[in-house]
Order: C-alpha cells, then sequence, then structure tokens
C-alpha cells in the first residue's frame, strides 16, 4: 500500500499548512487587535513507522498553536500603565489648577492690588465721597474674586468627585470581566486538556492592564491558570471567579466629598486612604496634596485678610463718627479655612462707613486709613512672615512647582510605557511583512503537498493501468 | 529588534502627536508674547512676576499720592503768597500811618483799606480744595475754620479747625504732611510782648488803633505805642508765614523727589517684568520654525514608509 502511504504523509501536510495558514490569517486580521499577542503554530515530524525492518516518516503534525508571549514584558507593560495612567491623571489635574491661579482673569494679584490703591485714595482725600465708593466697589470685587476662585476649586473638587465615582465604576466592571474570563479560561483548559486558550490569556492580560491603569494591583497566577487581584494595599478584587468591588462612599467629615469604600460580601470598609496608583490614586492624591492644601491655603489667605483688615477698621472711624466696625464679614475659627474664601464679603454697605478716621468726628481725619493703607505691604500672615500678596505668590508658586513636577513625571512615566509596550510588542506584535512571508511559505507548503497528492494519484493510476492490461 | 506593524504605526502617531504638542506651546508663546504661561513653566518666575507686579502698582499709587499731596502743597503755598503779599501790603500801610501831619479822615481811610485787606486774609485763611475741604482746618474740614465775630464794636476773631494735619503716604517710608493746621499757620503766630496771638488779630489791632486815632477815642501817644507795636508784631507774623512758606517748599520739593524716585522703581520694576515675563522673538520664532520642519518630516516619513509592505509584491 505504498500509495496510501504517500497521500496520508500529503495529507497530514496539507492539514498541517491548513492550520498554520488559519493561523497567519488569525494573525493578520487581529494586526490592530488591543493586546493581541502573534500565534505560531508548532509543527513536528510524527512517529515514524516501521516498515521492512526500518521506519518510514509518516508525515507531520500539529503540536501546538501558542502564543509568543513573554510574562515580564507583559507585566512591566501593567505596571508602567499604573504610572503612567497616575502621573496623566494628576498632571491633567494640576493643569487646571495652574492656568485657574496664573490668569490675571481669575487670580487674585490684580483685584488685592486694586483694593489698595482704593484705600490709599481715601487716605489721601478722607472726606471725598467718590474715594470711598471706589474703595467699597474695589473691596467687593475682592471679595468675589476670592468666591470665583473658591468656586473654581470647589468645581474641581467635584470634577476629582466624578472621576473618582467614574474610576470606581470602570474598575467594577473590569474585575467582574477578569473574573468570567477566569471561569472561561479553565473551563477551555478543561475541554482541551491542557492546551492554552491563547485568545482568552490575551483578552484577559488586555482587561488586567486597562485595570492597573486606573488603580494600582497586584496580579498572582495560580497553578489552574485563573489570577488573583488585589489592590496595591491587599484588598482582594478577583479570586478565581469571585470578586469584590469598591463603592462610592460619602466623606466622613464632609458629605458632599466622594470617598473610596471597599466591599466584600456584606463587609463595606473606607479604603480612602488605602488605595494608590492608576487614575484613582491620582485623584486621591490630588485632592490630598494639592487641592485641600490650595483650598486651605486661599482661605486661610481669606481669613488673615478679614482678620487683620477688620482689626485696624475697628479702630477707627466713619464720617457718621461710629467706630468698631468690619470692614470685611468677620471669619471666625467658626468658619473652616477649606471654606473661608466662599465666604468672604464685604460687611459695610455705604462708603461713609469706611473708618478712615483715627478719632470720630472729623471728616478731613485720615489716620485710620494710612494704617490701612500700610497693611498692604505689613508683614500680617503666617506669624509675620507674609504680606497678603506674599502669601497669594506663595500658593501661585506652590501649585506651580507641583504641576511642574508632575510634568516631568508624567513625561518619565510616559516614556516608561512607551518602552515597555514597544519591548512587549517587539515579542508579541503582529507584523504584516513578517507574516506575509509566512503566508507565502505555507502556501508553497500546501502547494507542495497537493503534488505529492497527485504523485501518489499517478502511482495509483500506473498499478491500475498495470493490472488492466 | 522586531518591529511589529501596529507598534510601528503607534510609534510615529506619537511621534507626531509630540511634535505636535511642543508645536502649539510655541506657537501660543509667539501668539501672547509670553514666555511663561503658567506659573508651572517657571514657579519661581512666577512668584517673581507677581511681586513686581505688585511693586509696580505701588509705585504707580505712590506716584498718584505724590499728586494728591502736590495739589494741596501748591494750594497751601498759592494761598500763603497771597497772605504773605497781604501782609506786606498791611506793613506798608502801617508805615503810611505813621507819617506825619495824617487827617482822621486820612487815618479812617487807611483803617478801611487795612481791614479790606484783612478780610483778603481771612479769605484765604479758609481756603478750600478742589474736593471742597478746607485746607486750613485740621482734619474738620468740613466746616471753615476761621470766622469774625463783632461784639460791642470789638471784633474777634475765632478758630473752629483743629491742630492735626493730613499726611499722605508719597514713599514706602514717608507720610508728608499736605497741608498746616490752621492753629500753626495763623493762629500760633508769635507777637513782641511775649506769647502768641492769631494773625487776624494782629491786623485787627492796626484796624483799631486806626479807627481809636480817627475817632479820637485814641489819644496821639496811645495811638504811636499800638501802631509800633502792630508793626513789630506784623515783622514777626510775617516772618511765621515765610518759615511756614519755606517748609511748604522743602515739602513740594521732597514730594517731587519722592514720584521720581517712584517713578525709577517702577520703571526698573517694568524691566525686571519685561526681562521675566517676555518671550525672546528671535528665538522662539526659530524654534518655531525648527519645530514645523521636525513636524513635516515626521509627517512625511510616516506616509512614505507606510507605503512599504510586502503585500505589494503579492
Amino acid at each position: 500500500m505504498a500509495g496510501m502511504g504517500i497521500l496520508n504523509v500529503a495529507v497530514t501536510g496539507l492539514t498541517a499548512a491548513n492550520r498554520a495558514l488559519t493561523t497567519v490569517g488569525h494573525n493578520i486580521s487581529n494586526v490592530d487587535t488591543e493586546g493581541y499577542s502573534r500565534q505560531r503554530v508548532d509543527i513536528e515530524a510524527r512517529t515514524p513507522q516501521l516498515a521492512g525492518g526500518s521506519y518510514v516518516g509518516s508525515g507531520v503534525r500539529v503540536a501546538n498553536t501558542r502564543r509568543v508571549f513573554d510574562a515580564f514584558a507583559t507585566a512591566q507593560v501593567r505596571t508602567s500603565s499604573s504610572s503612567a495612567g497616575y502621573a496623566d491623571t494628576y498632571y491633567d489635574l494640576a493643569q487646571g489648577l495652574d492656568n485657574l491661579l496664573a490668569s490675571s482673569e481669575t487670580g487674585l494679584t490684580t483685584p488685592l492690588q486694586n483694593f489698595f490703591n482704593a484705600a490709599e485714595d481715601v487716605a489721601s482725600d478722607p472726606s471725598s465721597s467718590s474715594a470711598r465708593e471706589v474703595m467699597l466697589a474695589q473691596g467687593q470685587t475682592l471679595a468675589n474674586r476670592f468666591q470665583t476662585l473658591d468656586q473654581a476649586l470647589g468645581d474641581l473638587d467635584r470634577r476629582v468627585g466624578e472621576g473618582i465615582a467614574g474610576t470606581i465604576e470602570e474598575i467594577n466592571t473590569s474585575v467582574a470581566a477578569i473574573a468570567d474570563l477566569n471561569q472561561d479560561i479553565l473551563v477551555a483548559r478543561g475541554r482541551s486538556g491542557g492546551a492554552e486558550p491563547n485568545d482568552l490569556l490575551d483578552q484577559r492580560d488586555e482587561l488586567l492592564r486597562q485595570l492597573a491603569g486606573k488603580i494600582g494591583i497586584t496580579v498572582i497566577e495560580q497553578d489552574d491558570g485563573s489570577v488573583n487581584v488585589a489592590t496595591g494595599s491587599g484588598q482582594s478584587l478577583v479570586t478565581g471567579s469571585r470578586t469584590a468591588t469598591l463603592v462610592v462612599l460619602p466623606g466622613e467629615d464632609e458629605p458632599g466629598r466622594v470617598e473610596v469604600g471597599y466591599r466584600s460580601g456584606d463587609h463595606t470598609a473606607n479604603v480612602t486612604g488605602l488605595v494608590g496608583g492608576g487614575e484613582l490614586g491620582a485623584f486621591l492624591t490630588f485632592r490630598q496634596e494639592v487641592l485641600d492644601e490650595a483650598r486651605d491655603e486661599l482661605g486661610g489667605l481669606a481669613k488673615g485678610v478679614a482678620e487683620t483688615f477688620n482689626a485696624q477698621h475697628r479702630q477707627g472711624y466713619g464720617l457718621d463718627g461710629v467706630g468698631e466696625r468690619d470692614f470685611f464679614v468677620p471669619l471666625d475659627a467658626s468658619v473652616p479655612a477649606r471654606r473661608a474664601a466662599g465666604e468672604f464679603g464685604v460687611a459695610i454697605g455705604d462708603g461713609a462707613q469706611i473708618a478712615a478716621a483715627g478719632s470720630p468726628g472729623a471728616s478731613g481725619d485720615n489716620e485710620n486709613a494710612l494704617a490701612l493703607s500700610a497693611l498692604r505691604s505689613a508683614r500680617t500672615l503666617n506669624g509675620g512672615t507674609a504680606t497678603y500678596g506674599d502669601a497669594y505668590g506663595a500658593l501661585v508658586a506652590e501649585v506651580g512647582t507641583r504641576t511642574s513636577q508632575a510634568e516631568v513625571n508624567q513625561a518619565a512615566q510616559a516614556a516608561l510605557l512607551d518602552q515597555a509596550t514597544a519591548a512587549r510588542a517587539a515579542i508579541s506584535g503582529v507584523s504584516l511583512d513578517e507574516e506575509v512571508a509566512a503566508l507565502m511559505r505555507y502556501q508553497q507548503t500546501y502547494q507542495a503537498c497537493a503534488q505529492v497528492i497527485a504523485a501518489a494519484s499517478l502511482l495509483f493510476e500506473t498499478l491500475i493501468e498495470a493490472v488492466r492490461s | 529588534m522586531r518591529i511589529s506593524t501596529s507598534e510601528f504605526q503607534r510609534q510615529a502617531v506619537q511621534a507626531m502627536q509630540d511634535n505636535q504638542a511642543r508645536l502649539a506651546k510655541t506657537k501660543l508663546q509667539v501668539a501672547t508674547g509670553r514666555r511663561i504661561l503658567t506659573p508651572s513653566d517657571d514657579p519661581a518666575g512666577a512668584r517673581r512676576i507677581l511681586d513686581l507686579q505688585q511693586t509696580i502698582q505701588q509705585q504707580r499709587q505712590y506716584q498718584r499720592n505724590g499728586d494728591a499731596a502736590l495739589d494741596r502743597l501748591s494750594l497751601e503755598e498759592s494761598a500763603l503768597e497771597g497772605v504773605t503779599t497781604a501782609l506786606q501790603r498791611v506793613k506798608e500801610l502801617a508805615v503810611k500811618a505813621g507819617g506825619g501831619g495824617l487827617a482822621a479822615a486820612d487815618r479812617a481811610a487807611i483803617a478801611t483799606e487795612v481791614s479790606e485787606v484783612l478780610a483778603e486774609v481771612l479769605a484765604l485763611a479758609n481756603t478750600r480744595d478742589a474736593g471742597g475741604d478746607y485746607l486750613f482746618a485740621g482734619y474738620r474740614v468740613d466746616t471753615a475754620p476761621f470766622e469774625s465775630s463783632n461784639a460791642g464794636g470789638t471784633t474777634a476773631f475765632s478758630y473752629g479747625g483743629d491742630d492735626s494735619g493730613r499726611r499722605i503716604q508719597v514713599g514706602p517710608s514717608l507720610r508728608v504732611l499736605s497741608a498746616d493746621s490752621g492753629q500753626s499757620v495763623f493762629v500760633d503766630v508769635p507777637t513782641q510782648a511775649g506769647g502768641t496771638r492769631d494773625l487776624l488779630s494782629t491786623v485787627q489791632t492796626l484796624v483799631d488803633a486806626l479807627q481809636g486815632a480817627a475817632s479820637g477815642t485814641l489819644d496821639e501817644a496811645g495811638y504811636r505805642s499800638q501802631l509800633a507795636a502792630s508793626q513789630d508784631d506784623l515783622d514777626l507774623a510775617l516772618e511765621h508765614v515765610l518759615t511756614v512758606r519755606a517748609s511748604v517748599g522743602a515739602r513740594l520739593s521732597q514730594v517731587e523727589d519722592q514720584q521720581a524716585m517712584a517713578a525709577e522703581f517702577e520703571l526698573y520694576a517694568k524691566d525686571s517684568l519685561s526681562a521675566l515675563e517676555d518671550l525672546d522673538y528671535a528665538e522662539a520664532t526659530g524654534r518655531l520654525q525648527l519645530q514645523l520642519t521636525i513636524l513635516q518630516a515626521s509627517q512625511q516619513a510616516f506616509a512614505s514608509v507606510q507605503g512599504l509592505s510586502l503585500f505589494h509584491y503579492l
């Protein structure tokens, strides 16, 4: 049965070439698929058969279809995604604040200077009602600017809150999908008797990468092929096919504030201070390190201005001879610094009440107006080390420095992620040229095997012809 | 190194985006003319800019305050110039009143003339500034500080102001007295007899003496002695006013010096601000050109390499 042997050998070649071409096609189709690893068929010679005292080859078989994959390179991309996700989001948020404080349309410098210029005009002409009205109006402009800034910082705080809530939702979606894939992979492996379901593994790796961009995670591979996922601080998110979820919790001190809860079964714990890394970590760190600080400093400045200006103002007398009046709405200890800027306002409603006079009853008396004007350059804040302008300048410089650091960090992390992505792609990425070359090769193999079948058929024909004649 | 198709594409696109971002920043710098677009571009510089803006504002305000001080000091100077002229005129009249061979009617005529000059001095002592404030009223700027009253044929003068003076901040550590109080200019005027008397009353004594001599209620010896005393007191009053004028002149020049200094500081701060804030256009346009070239090159490279594929040879 020489003819049958040839035919069978040729058919194994056709089958193998077919499988290889299918895989090439699969690679080409997935050239743009995120997280896809190129696949290769491993072919090997079949076990030879003993025929007439020697072993005769019996063709080829596909030993395995595997993905070209490096666990280290993939883990590296995952880690870099966490850092880059963090750095991107942090920089983005810091930039918003940076722009806000810098602009002369939104900054505090101009209205503060205008207000004191107006106060000096009152000192130069204390009986002028127009100078007094201008000072009152400039005081209101200053108050508006404090409120506008406070509002913008509040908006940023809300944006951060929405970001946290949105990220938590995305994290939960990814976590559920990873648990599902764990299950699918387990089933697939069982069905194949151990062969890896390459595409499912790629999908899970891709989901892990996306999850890492949202929150810092540790991934532990299990012997059964599933992965366990925990947050960087150790809260388990995925164990086999079981999941825990993150939830939005109202703040303990401020009810409007969004915090992060961890829910496993019936138990919910506040993990705001524990989770880090990724976008979620950036939102939380930015809020704590930069935004809260900026709001507290701005509020502290508002309180400082109100307190020190009022203290001097109370020592003087208005045109009506009344003293002991506050110019700005007093912001005492009952107003927390974080809210103080929003409550900054002018307390008096009439320019005549501006306490320009050092003693009651003389409209030409400008002694207190001079003292009020001098507050512009007096070091009254931060324990007598800073003027109003200094304190605002320090806030601007602080945010500027943080933003500039964030920019550097963002660029560095992006470069690292780039490198890791390139390193992974160098191993696992599909190259169309390479696939075309493989396509041509397997096509030739397929043609050659078909040729062998033709030869086998010729052999049969020869034999049949011989028998017939 | 093995290059995968999608990574090749990703890197090329990433490179173009980075080039675009750099170009966009330079474009914004060129469009605004500012080197520092946000504080993060140069945090220390941004803080210094705020300081300098503050300095500029403050120095401008000092100049503005100086203008207010100059207005009032100039007004005081011109009022006191008027008072000086008036006192000199009164002195001339006193000399004339001491001449021999004057009839009673002549003395009465001189008395009338001195009274007119006195009214002029009273008006000057009640000078108001551009804002309607009485200049020589101390802090009580709403009411006329000097008033004359006539009781039982005796004219007396009263001062309703106080002894304060409005000081104006014209420099970081200089508050200049923008007008002397009526008390110090017109009231606390030294007399020959020791002590002080207001300047208006001093002139009035001359009027009284002339009128007394004219009406015969004062004998010639009494008239002579009163006239001599009046003349001495007028000398002292004139000297007093000239002393005040000298101090006004000194303050005027002090304010002008401060204004010049503030202008200088403002200019200096503006120079520093411009050095910190303004873009070096030559450098920036050069950079813009370079970045444009790089972006175009990366786009061309991408387009030409995109066409390369083994598929074309299948």
